[in-house]
């Protein structure tokens, strides 16, 4: 037999696909880099299939990547052929457990499904920005997008979850690791261990090179009584960073983002064609916005208090920027967290390809007072390779109370256009070799090229990461190619 | 065998001076009767055969890279609270790792990096001189804050501050061979600011419920996350023998309070957890009761006899509730919080008990002493972090079997353990409290040691959950293909790759407990029995 043909036997004839069309729209995503076909697609239903696969798969030694999404942001690449293992219709909901505040999801569980679903139980998960609304919930989480609420205590959103090691065991993990869960007396509400090593940990950012997940239980929050949102608006980032500072040490307000004006207008332009220029114009260069939530208990009283503290910041901290409830040019602010807690709707086109149809991120965290530096730096880089410096998009997310920084540069180009295309590659790379430079930490490694210049980087870290793999994955067969290994 | 050559090696790194194979200085460093009472310690505890003292990480880096190349077993050890920290195999090189001392605040990203040799109570001293503040745990201030960081990490304070791995960020480790290697930010970059890696994240190595206890290496320099707190200052109350950090109490206070029932407590500490608001809330056993009453461990037993049975017992049928709320960003979010709360209250019944409004145990002092050495031997049988609902029925199966051994276990009337909220409400936390006295009979001590490496590790197998204790004192545990499965498995390979000469603290946790539990009639005997 053949590997299809051991496969079918897995999977049946249906769930196989080898047709490269066919394959086309389980790997085409946004990427600079060419395309590269799998040797097939195999459709999975359940852990049990997908550890069969991956046994299957250290014997012929031949390439599993993961998916879950049913869109995918970036290209998947497999770097060396393989199986592309689609988990996009495991999309059971085990158990809402609004009592302790959790959900049992399958990888193919998008955020637009999820959403509708927990709006009915007045519950969320805290989201990153716009996420696409049929990306995975879990491979966001996995990859450590980060979220929109700064709040330390709302982190760590993944729990317990089952999975398969690269060997083909299933495994489940901390106070779910009893064979027979969800019987017992562990519900899977602590994620960590079993034992002296996290597989959580290892699987997180690893971009399906560990491991895969089966299913995890996601931390749940309940939906704000009430929401209040302030913009304040800076003319340079930098003097936007004691302002940061102030808010987040007073743990003020929820979601805290700030944007610049060419990334804000992408979000809020009703139509791009008429909307978004005046928009861009009219909207200060940076705008820092922030949700005021109440709870459960007297929600207008908790937003009072913040509100208070909030105008003292602003008297004491930035007196030369305003605390406003409309978005210069959009409007009032209130609509804002019912869109800052939605995925992106998915019969619109993507925020970040409205401009030119499509754009390469450029992220890495860093520390707040870094991030002047950072945006001088890159929009150099770009301006040398052609790159028009103010057609960059910025996002600059605080994480946990502003003790770190996620940096986004969004360099739009247009996917028909080599000529853009090829500067826009040049200038992304050489943007990435000056971040670390000054010390950018990229915890995301995407695609080749940024993979290769952050781990030539980080030799000893890279030796250690090479070890764990061929301890866990001797056969090295989980998405070979991705990472350093 | 440390040769007389080997020894001049490891002098030459860390200096005449901080080497030693002194059967005084090595006598310093038993792992025989030190105070435990565990049977690991008894069956396996050994005095080290040489103490090393190294400065800094370089220093560390060499002297293992030294035991690995003569083959040596060798032990870290921190502040030693732990008998994991003392050797447990023959000719055994001590690492004494407190010379260790880094301590730098940075205030503006929020973090704090220590040497291994710096214990909670000067951390957070610092940490709140910048309005900032971390979990000092149940085990004290006294203990060091890499090892805790590393191993354990619980406190009522964790409600809000989050478990000990995600605190931890950048970080040298030494290898078990002696390299270097630099996790989180400091993988490419000087500033330790982030602990996820570069893709995965190797603090998966590092710890996973519990931590490796030394069997993977030592952690030179840890940099911990803080979290924001007012900047109020707490003012010392006394000092020496009862020593208090009193509460700015118009930005921090204690609420406590009788429930009617333990449902109604149950659905209390839920309600607050959804309401979003507090900064602790814990449960208080009855030992703690008597605790907060007394002014030492005599005065603790002469207030413990003054009571009948029948007192003690209604004591431990009291609920009572501790809550701590924070006005983290204004005297008027105390001010709401403290109305959510007795909202809260109201519902369920509860009553506003009187308390003081000062600090001894979880803020930055620790009393671990009197709190845990009541009879002069504590351990805590399992801990649990799940569902609230869980922890709450682990504890009424636990009050169920220690009935069984009690005596040689101190009597508590079914007190049903310490149970808090954890992780901002999405779990609860269970720890069993046990005290026996150390100096009991042989067959008494069996009996308490088949409680603890069996019996309870096999309950944990009846009712079906895996908790973090019972991994470091059960094969039960580790080795059982109803957790995981086989979850010890996969820590092996981790261990095979980095330490196949298993010279970091030998023989390691992994292997140990069979050791333990073969070598000992009396729990081979109870294994037999009481396992299926
Ligand atoms: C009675 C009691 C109650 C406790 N209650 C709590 C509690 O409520 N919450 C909580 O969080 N903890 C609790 N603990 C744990 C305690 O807080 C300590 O974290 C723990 O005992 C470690 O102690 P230590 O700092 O003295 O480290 P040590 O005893 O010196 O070391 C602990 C282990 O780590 C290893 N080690 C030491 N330093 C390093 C290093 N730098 N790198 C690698 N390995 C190292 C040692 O070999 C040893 O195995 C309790 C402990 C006791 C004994």
């Amino acid at each position: 037999m053949n590997l299809k043909e051991k496969l079918v036997k897995i999977v049946g004839t249906k769930r196989v696909i080898d047709d490269p069309a066919k394959m086309v729209p389980f790997i085409k995503g946004e990427s600079l880099e060419p395309l590269k076909m799998p040797n097939c697609v195999v459709s999975v239903k359940d852990a049990k299939e997908a550890a069969k696969v991956v046994k299957l798969a250290n014997k012929s030694i031949t390439p599993v990547i993961p998916s879950s999404s049913g869109t995918h942001a970036r290209s998947i690449i497999p770097a060396q052929g393989g199986i592309i293992l689609d988990m996009s219709k495991m999309k059971t909901i085990h158990d809402i457990d609004k009592r302790n505040r959790k959900v049992r999801i399958e990888p193919g569980l998008t955020w637009g499904e999820l959403n509708s679903k927990l709006k009915r139980h007045k519950m969320m998960v805290y989201n990153p920005l716009f996420p696409r609304s049929d990306s995975s919930v879990i491979t966001t989480l996995l990859e450590r997008e980060p979220r929109l609420n700064t709040r330390f205590e709302y982190g760590e959103q993944i729990l317990a979850l089952e999975m398969i090691w690269p060997t083909g065991e299933i495994f489940k993990t901390g106070t779910a690791s009893f064979k027979k869960y969800p019987k017992g007396l562990g519900s899977g509400d602590y994620p960590y261990g079993p034992g002296p090593i996290d597989p959580l940990r290892l699987l997180q950012g690893a971009q399906g090179t560990m491991g895969i997940v089966t299913w995890a239980n996601v931390k749940i929050e309940h939906k704000p009584k009430a929401d209040k949102t302030f913009c304040m608006p800076f003319k340079k980032f930098d003097d936007m960073i004691e302002a940061i500072f102030a808010i987040q040490r007073k743990r003020i307000g929820f979601e805290c983002l700030a944007l610049d004006n060419l990334n804000l207008a992408c979000i809020l332009a009703k139509d791009m064609a008429d909307d978004f220029e005046r928009l861009r114009k009219t909207l200060p260069p940076w705008s820092l916005i922030i949700i005021l939530t109440g709870p459960q208990y007297f929600p207008e009283e908790k937003i009072a208090y913040e509100e208070e503290a909030l105008h003292i910041i602003r008297n004491t901290v930035f007196p030369g920027s305003k605390v406003l409830d409309i978005v210069p040019g959009f409007g009032s602010t209130h609509v804002l967290p019912d869109i800052l807690r939605s995925p992106w709707p998915k019969k619109e086109v993507y925020w970040k390809s409205r401009l030119k149809g499509a754009c390469q991120d450029l992220i890495f965290m860093t520390i707040m007072d870094k991030v002047p530096e950072f945006i001088a730096e890159v929009k150099k880089v770009a301006g040398n390779n052609g790159v028009d410096p103010d057609a960059l998009g910025i996002y600059i997310q605080p994480v946990d109370f502003a003790s770190s920084a996620h940096v986004e540069f969004n360099f739009f180009y247009n996917p028909e256009d080599a000529k853009e295309k090829a500067k826009v590659a040049n200038a992304y790379k050489e943007s990435i070799e000056a971040a670390l430079k000054l010390e950018a930490h990229f915890t995301r490694p995407y695609g080749k090229v940024t993979s290769d210049l952050v781990y030539e980087r980080a030799s000893s870290y890279t030796g250690m990461l090479k070890k764990t793999k061929a301890a866990l994955d001797p056969n090295n067969v989980m998405n070979p190619g991705a990472l350093c290994f | 065998m440390i040769s007389e050559e080997i020894y001049k090696e490891l002098e030459s790194i860390v200096g005449e001076k901080w080497i030693s194979n002194e059967p005084e200085m090595l006598q310093g460093y038993t792992n025989i009767d030190r105070g435990w009472d565990s049977a690991e310690a008894r069956m396996l505890g050994q005095n080290p055969a040489v103490v090393v003292l190294p400065a800094n990480t370089e220093e560390v880096s060499e002297v293992i890279k030294v035991a690995s190349r003569n083959n040596i077993g060798y032990t870290p050890v921190s502040t030693y609270f732990t008998p994991s920290a003392g050797a447990t195999s023959d000719d055994c090189l001590q690492v004494d790792l407190k010379r260790l001392t880094t301590l730098e605040v940075d205030a503006r990203n929020q973090n704090a990096t220590v040497g291994s040799g710096i214990v909670y109570a000067q951390l957070q001293a610092e940490a709140l001189k910048h309005g900032l503040y971390t979990a000092v745990p149940g085990g004290g201030s006294q203990v060091g804050v890499i090892p805790n960081h590393l191993c354990w990490g619980f406190s009522p304070l964790t409600y809000r501050v989050g478990m000990a791995n995600r605190r931890i960020l950048g970080l040298e480790w030494i290898l078990p061979d002696g390299e270097i290697v630099r996790l989180g930010s400091l993988a490419t970059g000087s500033n330790p600011f982030m602990g996820e890696g570069i893709g995965p994240d190797l603090r998966g190595l590092i710890r996973g419920s519990i931590g490796w206890n030394g069997s993977l290496g030592i952690v030179t320099k840890m940099t911990t996350k803080l979290l924001p707190i007012h900047n109020q200052k707490f003012n010392p109350l006394r000092i020496m023998k009862y020593s208090f950090l009193h509460f700015p109490e118009h930005r921090q206070r204690w609420y406590n309070f009788t429930c009617p029932s333990k449902s109604a407590m149950v659905e209390f500490m839920l309600d607050v957890a959804h309401a979003e608001i507090g900064a602790a809330m814990t449960r208080v056993p009855i030992a703690w009761r008597y605790l907060a009453k007394s002014t030492s461990k005599e005065d603790y037993w002469d207030k413990w006899a003054q009571d009948p049975d029948q007192k003690r017992k209604e004591v431990t049928e009291t609920y009572i509730l501790r809550f701590l709320l924070i006005g983290y960003t204004s005297e008027k979010q105390l001010e709401y919080e403290e109305k959510v709360l007795m909202k809260i209250a109201a519902k369920h019944k509860a009553e506003h008990r009187r308390t003081r409004q000062v600090d001894g145990s979880w803020m930055q002092s620790g009393d671990s002493v009197t709190m845990w050495w009541l009879t002069g031997a504590f351990m805590t049988v399992t801990g649990l972090i799940d569902a609230l609902d869980n922890c709450i029925k682990l504890g009424e199966e636990f009050a169920k079997l220690k009935a069984q051994y009690t005596p040689p276990l101190m009597e508590d009337y079914g007190d049903e353990g310490w149970y808090q909220m954890n992780d901002m409400g999405h779990s609860g936390y269970l720890e069993f409290l046990n005290d026996w006295d150390p100096l009991d009979s042989k067959q008494n001590l069996e009996k308490k040691d088949i409680y603890f490496q069996v019996a309870g590790p096999q309950l944990l197998v009846d009712v079906g959950v895996h908790h973090f204790f019972a991994q470091i004192v059960s094969p039960l545990s580790i080795d059982n293909p109803e957790f995981g499965p086989y979850y010890g498995d996969f820590a092996r390979k981790i261990k095979d790759a980095f330490d196949p000469n298993y010279l970091s603290n030998p023989p390691g946790f992994l292997d140990s407990l069979d050791e333990v539990i073969d070598g000992y009639p009396a729990l081979k005997k109870a294994k037999a029995k009481i396992c299926k």
